[in-house]
């Protein structure tokens, strides 16, 4: 893995050449070919519904025996539910304990031997292309490289399924807490920007709007932890690639895509970054969440398409540690700073230690201080 | 050996490619010795955004040129052989942990004599081992299914189903437990170990879609049975690497192509058979690997996806809470999980502030720790009998070799039977590369390793007993070869360090007081430690280790003494003794 993967291209980028890939789990029929041109809507693949399908314990949850189970599903296998509505309800003496539907999907089966309901989310497995632009090629049944034309902001880490919508920046500064009084009902639809984190409750008001994605700084574990199923008690489980997960948190996260720009913590986001989604207010941007950093590397991604200067070459640059580059440090003690390289590249031997590449940084505030090139990143 | 022995290679290159980092390193005769020359470090380029381990190759050469001063590739790959101008080299030695190691089930029915050598066959060949034992009794105690889940968690590559004596009640279970991870759809290979019906029940259970096979412990011995696993273990492995860029390096390799760890390990049973010590080695680079060898004895123990990189996940939250033990200051679990999710997606980060390199150091010994203990189920005395401890070169990166010392003895925390346990650190990774030589000249391999392999941290003198904390626990005094003495002496709960230059030699005469003993010695008896039990210097110095065990029990001061203890290795502290003639 290298500082800037996996595109050796700045973080922050603006009408500029993208490559999209879009990788399958399973075996998706795929439905386009090289050199076709895509709208955000087109279907590129289809996938068995089951592929996805969440499980859901109905016998555990209402703690009943598993041959009950299809007398207190609410409506029948092949249903559709909406996330949060009620998918299976018993009585415990006066009470009625529920079972509600993590996603919005379709009611696939019931193992009655078991207990557990799969639920396919979505669109029974249809997989559209969310982003305009051009098929360049098709990877067997595994992947699709897509060219398009626009603006990307590079996270870190994020959670969820990819997700459309327009791109509304809630915070004034990028150190700002989003608070539970931005969050306003015509938020649904919409991809929306906070500034250096949010609570658990004001990320549960947003999926209450119907909003489709959040972008803060940094992500607070404890807060993110507390919306998912917990699944184990070891609160860092859900940060693991398990065997045959795509990426982290895969399996856990549904109707919200979250994306952390800088990392875990209280953390401001970038100016840069902060300023690019600023200038974007209002458009049609794409969340592409998926994180992972071990074997096939993958990170989120943010892009605001052009759609019409997809017939016209966008600009290609590459990160380069040159004089003037706009960085923000990466390692523990400085995350969350900025900076801009105020020097050449050089080598440090330490007595009979190891070497490290080191570059000179002039931060924000002023102080200058020599990091290693493996604890910065380059952002424009 | 004889130096007529090594006079066929000049040169070799060893490439070592890991998932994070990639070393290349030119061995070459320097005075009738083959020796390190020169090593290259760079981040392994075979993920986005490069996806061509070429990019990266190419790199360490150029850097190992421009070390060198000498050509040691063309563009069609490295130059073989070496030529009269001395450009390029004879050879090119490959070890890596880049591939996925496969996951293998082990489940077992009954007791049989081959677990134990498959286990140790099937460590060594780059896998994620998930070894069950099925209850024999008569209740299952829900087994079955808490196995099945964890089973299907792990997602195995291939199952091994054993078969022992008085399976009857435990088969079912097995049988049970494979049938319902069988629809994950992850087997792609099984081997039932079993006669009979045993057996042919195995085979069933894995269905059509899982290419299973049988062998018969009656016709062939536990260690062939094994043996013959871990050849078919090792080309998974050899296959998995292949890819086309690896292909394309490696065309011209002299040799076979090992794991880094299986190499280390060949190099650790070396050290104890030829120089007839116990030495535990830790290894925290792609996975922790520890491995344990006595002069007769070995074992390996390895857990792949935990680590300091992106493998700092594979930690559990108790595991990082723990982590609060080694610190020297106060710290909330969240700031800890908080800054092992920061590394984790940004593994390639270096400490450089004094915090940072505190949380590495602390996780650093929960992440060996681990792999110790794995050691210790199967080898229950090891850790009390080892005498040499070597730390890769993750402890060397924090440029502290007292910081490294220290955390070696936390990762062993047990009173040698002897007292003395030496410290060194393989800084440069230099083990795995002897052992891949060793696969093609043993005696080239055991060259590079005892010149160059090891940094001497020093001896540490370990006080067994105690009573309260700041009571005398020993004194004593050190005889220099130079002539020089000097005393000292050291309290219950304290770590002090006596100031001994590397390679310099002196008799230590240590007297415990009534309650503490030197080592497994009696209590209150003297030792002398002299002649051929002469303590010799290294980096840090001696180290009088008066700490009660287990070093991880912690107490309401513990910040403030794991302060004091990283104050005296890492000499902010006088030393306990200054020397005088």
């Amino acid at each position: 893995m290298n500082v800037n993967y996996p595109h050796r291209e700045p973080l922050v980028v603006r009408n500029h050449e993208l490559r999209v890939i879009r990788r399958f789990s399973g075996d998706p029929e795929i439905r386009v070919r090289a050199g076709e041109r895509l709208s955000p809507e087109r279907i590129i693949a289809r996938t068995d519904p089951a592929d996805g399908a969440v499980h859901v314990p109905i016998a555990d949850q209402l703690g009943i025996a598993p041959q009950d189970v299809a007398k207190s599903l609410m409506r029948p296998i092949g249903s559709s539910f909406a996330a949060g509505e009620v998918l299976a309800r018993t009585r415990k003496g006066l009470r009625s304990v529920v079972v509600t539907a993590p996603v919005a999907g379709v009611l696939l089966l019931l193992d009655e031997a078991t207990g557990t309901a799969l639920l396919a989310p979505g669109n029974g497995g249809e997989i559209p292309a969310l982003i305009p632009g051009d098929v360049e090629f098709v990877d067997g049944r595994q992947a699709i490289s897509i060219r398009t034309v626009g603006a990307r902001l590079l996270g870190i880490v994020g959670l969820g399924e990819p997700v459309r919508g327009p791109l509304r920046v809630l915070a004034n500064k990028p150190d700002e807490e989003l608070q539970a009084s931005q969050v306003t009902p015509d938020l649904h639809g919409a991809i929306v920007v906070g500034g250096a984190w949010a609570s658990a409750a004001v990320i549960r008001q947003l999926v209450e709007v119907g909003a489709t994605g959040l972008i803060t700084g940094g992500f607070i574990e404890k807060e993110i932890a507390s919306l998912l199923p917990s699944v184990t008690d070891d609160r860092l489980a859900l940060w693991r690639v398990t065997p045959g997960a795509r990426a982290i948190g895969d399996e856990y996260m549904r109707g919200l895509a979250l994306v952390a720009t800088e990392g875990f913590g209280p953390l401001p986001m970038h100016p840069a970054a902060f300023a690019l989604l600023q200038e974007y207010q209002g458009r049609e941007a794409v969340v592409f969440p998926a994180t992972r950093v071990v074997g096939q590397l993958l990170r989120p991604e943010i892009i605001i398409p052009e759609p019409d200067a997809l017939d016209e070459d966008g600009q290609t640059t590459i990160a380069a540690y040159v004089e003037g580059a706009a960085v923000r440090l990466i390692d523990q003690a400085y995350l969350g700073q900025h900076g801009v390289i105020a020097g050449v590249p050089r080598r440090r031997q330490c007595a009979d230690g190891p070497a490290v590449d080191i570059i000179d940084v002039e931060l924000s505030n002023g102080k200058r201080l020599t990091v290693p090139l493996a604890n910065l990143e380059i952002v424009a | 050996m004889t130096d007529n022995d090594t006079l066929d290679y000049e040169s070799l290159l060893v490439a070592d490619f890991g998932r994070g980092q990639s070393r290349a390193y030119l061995l070459e005769q320097v005075a009738g010795a083959f020796r390190f020359v020169a090593k290259a470090e760079a981040p392994t380029t075979a993920d986005l955004p490069f996806e061509d381990l070429a990019i990266g190759w190419a790199q360490l050469l150029r850097q190992l040129e421009w070390t060198t001063g000498r050509a040691i590739s063309l563009r069609d790959g490295v130059i073989q052989p070496q030529a009269a101008n001395g450009d390029g080299v004879d050879g090119l030695l490959v070890c890596t942990s880049l591939p996925d190691p496969v996951r293998v089930a082990v489940l077992e029915a009954g007791t049989s004599p081959i677990t134990t050598p498959l286990l140790e066959a099937i460590k060594r060949a780059h896998t994620r081992v998930f070894h069950v034992v099925a209850p024999g009794g008569r209740k299952d105690g829900g087994w079955a299914a808490a196995q099945t889940e964890a089973l299907r968690q792990f997602r195995p590559e291939m199952v091994i189903l054993i078969a022992g004596s008085n399976h009857a009640e435990a088969l079912p279970r097995v049988i049970q437990v494979v049938k319902q991870t069988t629809v994950v759809g992850s087997i792609a290979r099984a081997v039932v170990i079993a006669d009979d019906q045993a057996q042919e029940h195995g085979l069933t259970a894995f269905g059509a879609s899982v290419r299973a096979r049988s062998i018969s412990p009656v016709t062939k011995q536990p260690a062939e049975i094994a043996a013959d696993l871990e050849r078919e273990l090792l080309e998974a492995f050899r296959a998995r690497a292949s890819t086309p860029d690896f292909k394309h390096i490696v065309a011209g390799a002299t040799g076979e192509i090992l794991s880094r760890a299986h190499a280390v390990d060949l190099v650790n049973r070396f050290v104890a058979r030829r120089f007839g010590r116990r030495v535990v080695t830790i290894g925290i680079d792609d996975g922790v690997h520890a491995h344990w060898a006595s002069p007769d004895d070995g074992t390996l123990a390895t857990i792949p996806n935990v680590d300091l990189g992106a493998g700092i996940s594979g930690l559990t939250d108790r595991d990082v809470e723990e982590a609060k033990t080694w610190l020297p200051f106060e710290a909330s679990t969240d700031e800890l999980i908080t800054w092992v999710l920061n590394r984790a997606i940004r593994p390639w980060t270096l400490p450089e502030h004094p915090r940072d390199l505190a949380i590495e150091q602390a996780l650093t010994r929960q992440i060996a720790r681990r792999a110790i203990a794995e050691i210790t189920r199967t080898q229950p005395l090891a850790l009390s009998a080892c005498d040499l401890v070597i730390g890769g070169p993750a402890f060397a990166r924090w440029n502290q070799p007292g910081a490294a010392a220290l955390a070696l003895l936390d990762c062993i925390d047990a009173v040698p039977n002897e007292g003395v346990v030496d410290l060194a650190l393989d800084q440069d990774g230099l083990m795995a590369v002897s052992g891949v030589l060793g696969t093609v000249d043993p005696a080239l391999a055991s060259n590079v390793f005892e010149y160059d392999a090891l940094i001497h941290l020093g001896s540490a003198v370990v006080i067994g007993g105690s009573t309260h904390e700041g009571d005398l626990a020993c004194r004593g005094e050190i005889h220099y070869e130079s002539g020089e003495m000097a005393q000292f002496s050291v309290a219950a709960g304290s770590v002090e360090i006596l100031p001994l230059r590397p390679g310099e030699t002196a008799t230590l005469v240590v007297r415990p007081e009534r309650r503490f003993s030197v080592g497994g010695n009696a209590a209150g008896k003297t030792v002398t430690l002299a002649d051929e039990r002469k303590i010799i210097g290294g980096l840090v110095g001696i180290i009088i280790d008066a700490r009660s065990r287990s070093v991880a029990n912690g107490d309401k001061n513990r910040a403030q003494k794991v302060k004091q203890w990283l104050d005296a290795v890492n000499g902010v502290t006088p030393p306990a003794a200054r020397r005088f003639a």
